[in-house]
């Protein structure tokens, strides 16, 4: 990896504490790291320990109580509301769970929201938006509101909106977290592709082991500090490899299933509860086995 | 951001809740629209009450006597005076005498007005019936009054018979009195209360000898010159009145009444901006979570200030033109309907609710500047945000 060159990112001595009350909450506790040009990080950790206020922090919207956030050498926690506004319009695309994409406007107005904040002529936008939709393979749906899309087609659209403005910077808040699994795949595989093909910088948040081989490094995150940062080699290969593992997985849970209704239907139990007798039992083993 | 930009925002704010969008132009359109109603209504009664006291000329009319005074004179050299001041247009002199009426067998006191012709129409007020005199024609006005008493209840019967007058001269630095006798036909009458008296042109009196005149009405060549003019003669000594004393009672009495429909009107706008300031208030909340969307890509405060204001602005000024057009409208109906029963019972035709351009421009200026100050508040509000508070906002 391009370990050498200055860092996109850079966090020092980073502490956020929100003020409940009498309450101090130490949401994050002197992070420290920096992302590299190109680099594909993944933040993991448990629901609560800090991952998406450190991403806030990154992407202006949360200020921190100490420590320098510099991104491409300019420390954030130096700018103005108005200066905030277009680091995250000119420098970073964000993708949210949530989406948050506005009902109220087509798709392609959608995309091309951050354009329009930094200016850009109408015509230009829209076409420059209309191009990412194909990209990520929307191109026959842009007149539609997000309303009438699928969640994981509302989620395409929120990564071409991220990509939108060229951003160095990448940041997804658990993308996949709103989506069935094949639906994450495939995003995950956008995520990817972005990151290889278009050498894209990503930092993204997930809570979902599954995905941590998609990562040259994954920071593992505990109560608002990183634990742990374990570097890996991608291979091209490797990422398939594991794909199709998991895809061998699921194919054999489902055959699985269906033996399993084939003797439901034999000792004439209701199926569906029959897998839910046999999924408690493997849970039951399954932790017998970790205790000892 | 382009200033262009915050209208197509503001067009798909505007299509995507219709319902909310109706009831924030509908609060300005009521507002809007009934101050324009009674300000119109206001308007109207005041051009018909002026219409109907006064013409144009009135406006310039000056009235002048000798008042209390016994030094001062009246006469044809006092009229020559009068004539040579440099803002008045005309001066019609009025010589009047006290006269026994005759018709057929009925005879009556009177009393005689004689002017000059050519300001006939100035002198005697609307006809009842028939025309007035001229110096061709000759012949005289009488009051509704005087026909009743030589036997004419009817008054468009008189017209034509043969009236004979003994009128009574004084003579000229004596108190002694000539009588003089003529025939006139009625030419037509004027409807009074019960004010017993007729006119004549001053050429039939030519042959007369008489002193002075009784009162002389000066004509201004503009009714801006109506006060200096006033000035000049009084100043000569002279009692001086003017039709348009009474005018500016009335104006003042209906400016009154305008003030009144005003404040009923502002009432009006008054509740229609709590409307106004609660629906965009509650917009506001319901659009928290975009603009929570729009800080986190990339909007400056500024952005958003602009997109909310220029929303309210755009309704103030959409809900201003439709509830100008609506108050005319309710105006125009009322006028139409008014003047369709007008027309049907042989009344005057009258203009009850005018809107002209100043009033309509004035609501416009006003609709703009009531979304501007309805908006300013929670588009400042909008403007101020925390945006991942607004993310989160549900
Ligand atoms: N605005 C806030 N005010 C108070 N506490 C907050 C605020 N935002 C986050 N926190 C707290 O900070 C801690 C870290 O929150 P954060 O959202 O970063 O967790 P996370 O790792 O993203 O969790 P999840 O996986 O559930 O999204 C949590 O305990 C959370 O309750
Ligand atoms: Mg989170």
């Amino acid at each position: 990896m391009t370990r050498n060159s200055t860092p996109v990112i850079e966090l020092k001595n980073v502490t956020k504490e929100f003020f409940l009350g009498k309450n101090v909450l130490h949401a994050l506790k002197n992070i420290d790291f920096s992302v590299h040009p190109g680099e594909y990080v993944i933040l993991f950790g448990p629901s609560g320990c800090g991952k998406s206020t450190l991403l806030n922090v990154i992407a202006g919207l949360e200020p921190p109580t100490k420590g320098v956030v510099r991104i491409r050498g300019e420390d954030l926690t130096h700018l103005s509301m108005s200066q905030l506004a277009r680091h995250r319009r000119e420098k970073i695309g964000i993708v949210f769970q949530q989406f948050n994409l506005l009902k109220t406007m087509n798709i392609v107005n959608n995309v091309a929201l951050p354009e329009l904040f930094r200016g850009v002529r109408r015509s230009t936008r829209q076409h420059r938006a209309k191009e990412l939709l194909r990209e990520v393979g929307l191109g026959e749906y842009y007149s539609h509101r997000p309303a009438e899309l699928s969640g994981g087609q509302q989620q395409r659209v929120a990564i071409a909106r991220a990509l939108v403005n060229n951003p160095w910077i990448l940041l997804a808040d658990e993308p996949t977290g709103n989506v069935d699994s094949a639906t994450a795949e495939e995003i995950m595989a956008i995520f990817h592709d972005l990151n290889r093909k278009s050498k894209r910088t990503i930092l993204l948040v997930t809570h979902n082991p599954d995905y941590l081989h998609y990562g040259d490094r994954v920071l593992y995150m505990r109560d608002g500090e990183i634990i742990k940062s374990i570097e890996q080699q991608r291979s091209e290969k490797e990422i398939q490899d594991v794909r199709l593992t998991r895809e061998a997985r699921k194919l054999a849970r489902e055959s699985r299933r269906s033996e399993l209704d084939a003797q439901a239907r034999a000792l004439h139990i209701n199926p569906k509860e029959f897998h839910q007798e046999v999924d408690l039992a493997r849970e039951i083993l399954m932790r017998k086995r970790t205790k000892k | 951001m382009k200033p262009i930009d915050v209208f197509y925002i503001a067009k798909d704010t505007f299509r995507s809740n219709k319902l909310r969008t109706f009831l924030t132009v509908g609060a300005v359109v009521i507002g809007i629209g009934a101050i324009v109603f009674l300000v119109s209504l206001g308007r109207g009664l005041e051009e018909i009450t002026v219409k109907q006291i006064t013409s144009s000329e009135a406006l310039r009319l000056l009235n002048v006597s000798k008042g209390k005074s016994d030094i001062l004179k009246l006469d044809a050299e006092t009229v020559k005076k009068f004539k040579d001041i440099e803002s008045i247009e005309s001066v019609s002199p009025r010589a009047s005498f006290s006269v026994q009426a005759t018709l057929g067998e009925t005879t009556t006191e009177s009393v005689l007005h004689s002017v000059e012709s050519k300001f006939a129409k100035l002198e005697v007020n609307t006809l009842a019936s028939g025309d007035y005199f001229t110096d061709a024609t000759g012949g005289v006005v009488v009051s509704s009054t005087l026909s009743k008493l030589l036997g004419y209840e009817n008054t468009s019967e008189i017209l034509g018979k043969e009236i004979g007058l003994a009128i009574f001269i004084p003579v000229k630095g004596t108190t002694d009195v000539v009588r003089k006798e003529k025939t006139y036909t009625v030419h037509g009458v004027v409807e009074t209360e019960d004010e017993n008296y007729l006119f004549a042109p001053l050429s039939s009196l030519a042959d007369v000898e008489f002193g002075e005149y009784s009162s002389v009405k000066a004509l201004a060549k503009a009714p801006e010159l109506l006060a200096s003019t006033r000035t000049t003669i009084q100043d000569m000594g002279y009692f001086v009145e003017s039709p348009a004393d009474t005018l500016t009672e009335v104006t003042v009495v209906f400016n009154v009444v305008k003030v009144i429909l005003a404040i009923f009107g502002v009432i009006a706008l008054v509740v229609a901006s709590i409307g106004m300031f609660n629906t965009l208030t509650i917009s506001l909340l319901e659009r928290t979570r975009d603009i929570g969307i729009m800080k986190s890509v990339g909007a400056t405060n500024r952005d958003v200030m602009a997109i909310f204001l220029s929303e309210a602005l755009v309704v103030g000024l959409i809900g201003g033109v439709i509830g100008i057009g609506a108050g005319w409208l309710v105006g125009f109906l009322a006028n139409s309907g008014i003047n369709i029963l007008a027309e049907r019972y042989g009344g005057e035709t009258v203009q009850l609710f005018i809107v002209n351009l100043d009033l309509a421009v004035a609501m416009l200026i006003l609709s703009v500047l009531l979304g501007f100050i309805t908006g300013l508040y929670p588009s400042w509000r909008a403007s101020r945000l925390n945006p991942l508070w607004a993310l989160r906002y549900e």
